[in-house]
């Protein structure tokens, strides 16, 4: 009883074989997927039925690639039926299956003291990028195919040591955690494109070698009338354009979410415009190690800031929304507006049906893992004194001043009265 | 977490499982050598059977100053001939004419009553242009298998119900050097590296790498 795909001496033919060993191992991830979407999360950024979308296509790919034909095809005859499983199980199938994974689940995980430092660990794009090259390289090595495809144990060693390299590798671009809250679309983009530059490597090896490579699939019986080299030829060509499709796809959608993000006023993120210089700067960042930039990122941020246009060219109220992705509470001292000549911080109260401001002071806490979120109606800081008119799309440079992360420097943006709730509430929770 | 210890005794297992493949268990897949020694030499048979185009083929005087390369399998085979044979004309097709054109490459059809002239022509032409086909009686083919040494090749008797079946026969190529002489074979697994590797060896007169004998039988 064959359990799983391995390389046989048998000619192929196309009547269908059982792999009981790939149908236990999707059922058994279908029904892992299943325990974890049928609680109710509430306050993920995707829907419990989003969530299942992504976990099943993710599963799907999965089976196609382990099951008859392409698991047998690959397993024993083509190198490029080999190829389109590792681009499956190894690159599309992960970053689907980490975003199936229900926020709520992934935090209440990372939460465990040593999960969370592997997560975060892991969460080290040079690391897990440096853990997937070593991982492809290692096992597109002649040898490790040659040993590995001739048993059943070695093949499911095989497409383990993908999927595992796989969802290592989509961690820091598919899940977004408060322990990598520096870790933001620009740096995940650069993470992608230098991916892609060692996707060539693998590319350039299969492809500009002279003789078949893998003992494995240039003694299998043969499958039509590909030779062995041209089916070498189009293995390397699928790791080539297949892994760039894949990845590409991922890299537009980040961009997309990039851009969506500066528009939803946001502008301490970066600003849409600016998006070129920085991928460019991701690049090098990732690229050349320069990883020290994470301790910019300093575990509080501003998420959102915005000015409401000023009436009658008095006075004007900042909102912002604060994010303290670290493990210990802030205190927000001090605000500098600039053109602002008072700046103080109240809130609003309903007192017995009736509205009081005061003036806060002494500081404003920003829970540890926790956000501020100020909005018209309550919590506002009051700039008064102003200098110059600020009309709406104006950007206000400000400076924040914390007691545990120091000064963080932002920009306001000023936004008419009436579309003031909507800029203000616009503030997506950072999934 | 139970899938981290799971995973570190699969981690431990993968980084020795190549290990284990450079034990010289299997001549086949070895890095070193592909040809195997004869238990005794034999000698290009002093005969001539019919060739695809129809002319006589006699082996030893064809065969006088070239290096022959002889196998026996048929065309409806469906894993080791047509392997054995293309991975041996892609380095065929690699190598200069100074090199190929002393080669010869022959097929004895052990399946004469299914691969007619014509078919072995064909299916042989697809692979090589100089492939050479000949076809003998199932005596005649098995009387020259067993003055080579070799196992009589079988028309294996459980066929399939449209009529096919499959025909045990021989895996090895034997190599007759310039003299007439084989001292070796290249079993199903050698590899094209180690024909590129030989080949002009063999055409130069020198004796290719040699594993062990053991091996030799398919």
């Amino acid at each position: 009883m064959q359990w799983w795909c391995a390389a046989t001496d048998t000619a192929w033919t196309w009547s269908w074989q059982a792999y009981p060993g790939v149908w236990l191992f999707i059922a058994a991830l279908g029904l892992a997927y299943g325990r974890l979407l049928s609680r109710t999360e509430p306050g993920d950024v995707f829907t419990k039925r989003q969530r299942g979308w992504w976990a099943a296509a993710g599963i799907l790919l999965l089976w196609i690639a382990l099951d008859w034909p392409v698991g047998a095809l690959g397993a024993g005859y083509l190198a490029s039926v080999h190829m389109v499983q590792f681009l499956l199980i190894g690159v599309a199938a992960p970053p689907l299956l980490l975003l199936g994974i229900p926020r709520a689940t992934l935090e209440r995980w990372v939460a465990r003291p040593l999960v969370h430092g592997t997560m975060r660990v892991l969460g080290y794009p040079l690391l897990s990028m440096g853990i997937f090259v070593l991982v492809m390289a290692y096992t597109h090595w002649p040898p490790v195919v040659d040993t590995l495809m001739a048993t059943q144990l070695g093949s499911f060693a095989l497409d383990m040591m993908w999927l595992v390299a796989g969802l290592i590798f989509w961690w820091p671009v598919a899940v977004s955690l408060p322990v990598r809250s520096w870790l933001i679309e620009p740096y995940k983009v650069g993470y992608l494109i230098v991916t892609t530059l060692v996707n060539t490597g693998v590319f350039a090896y299969l492809t500009y070698s002279e003789l078949p490579l893998y003992a494995v699939y240039e003694l299998a019986p043969p499958v039509g009338s590909l030779s062995t080299r041209d089916d070498q030829l189009v293995a390397g060509l699928l790791m080539k354009v297949g892994g760039a499709v894949i990845l590409w796809t991922a890299i537009s959608i980040l961009f997309y979410r990039w851009y969506k993000r500066s528009e939803a006023d946001e502008p301490p993120r970066v600003p849409a415009t600016r998006a070129a210089s920085f991928v460019g700067f991701a690049l090098l960042a990732v690229g050349l190690g320069a990883c020290g930039e994470a301790d910019e990122f300093t575990g509080v941020r501003v998420v959102s800031a915005v000015i409401s246009e000023p009436v009658m060219g008095e006075r004007a109220a900042l909102y912002l929304r604060i994010e303290n992705r670290g493990q210990v509470p802030d205190t927000l001292d001090r605000i500098e507006v600039e053109g602002a000549g008072l700046v103080s911080i109240h809130s609003t109260d309903d007192v017995g049906g009736m509205m009081v401001m005061h003036e806060i002071g002494g500081g404003l806490e920003v829970p540890a893992r926790g956000s501020l979120q100020m909005r018209p109606g309550g919590m506002h800081v009051m700039l008064e004194s102003l200098e110059s008119s600020w009309a709406p799309g104006d950007m206000v440079p400000i400076v924040l001043h914390l007691r545990g992360a120091g000064a963080l420097e932002a920009n306001a943006r000023v936004t008419a009265l009436s579309a003031l709730e909507e800029a203000v509430g616009a503030g997506p929770s950072g999934g | 977490m139970r899938l981290s210890r799971f995973s570190a005794c699969l981690a431990a297992a993968l980084v020795s499982a190549p290990l284990l493949s450079c034990e010289p268990s299997s001549a086949a897949g070895s890095v070193d050598a592909a040809a195997v020694p004869l238990e005794q030499p034999v000698e290009l048979p002093e005969l001539a059977l019919p060739a695809s185009d129809g002319t006589p083929y006699p082996f030893a005087e064809r065969g006088a100053g070239r290096v022959v390369l002889l196998f026996f399998g048929y065309t409806y085979c469906p894993d080791i001939c047509p392997v054995h044979l293309a991975n041996l004309a892609a380095v065929l097709r690699d190598l200069p004419l100074e090199t190929t054109r002393d080669i010869e490459l022959v097929f004895v059809t052990a399946d004469p009553e299914r691969d007619t002239p014509e078919r072995l022509g064909e299916w042989l032409g697809a692979l090589h242009p100089r492939f050479v086909g000949v076809r003998g009686t199932r005596g005649e083919v098995n009387a020259l298998e067993r003055s080579l040494g070799l196992p009589e090749s079988v028309v294996d008797p459980t066929g399939g119900p449209d009529g096919s079946y499959f025909v045990g026969h021989a895996g090895q190529i034997l190599v007759f050097g310039r003299d007439g002489t084989a001292h070796f074979a290249y079993p199903f697994g050698t590899r094209q590296r180690d024909w590129l590797r030989d080949l002009p060896r063999l055409v130069r007169g020198e004796t290719p790498p040699l594993a062990q004998p053991s091996a030799g039988a398919s």
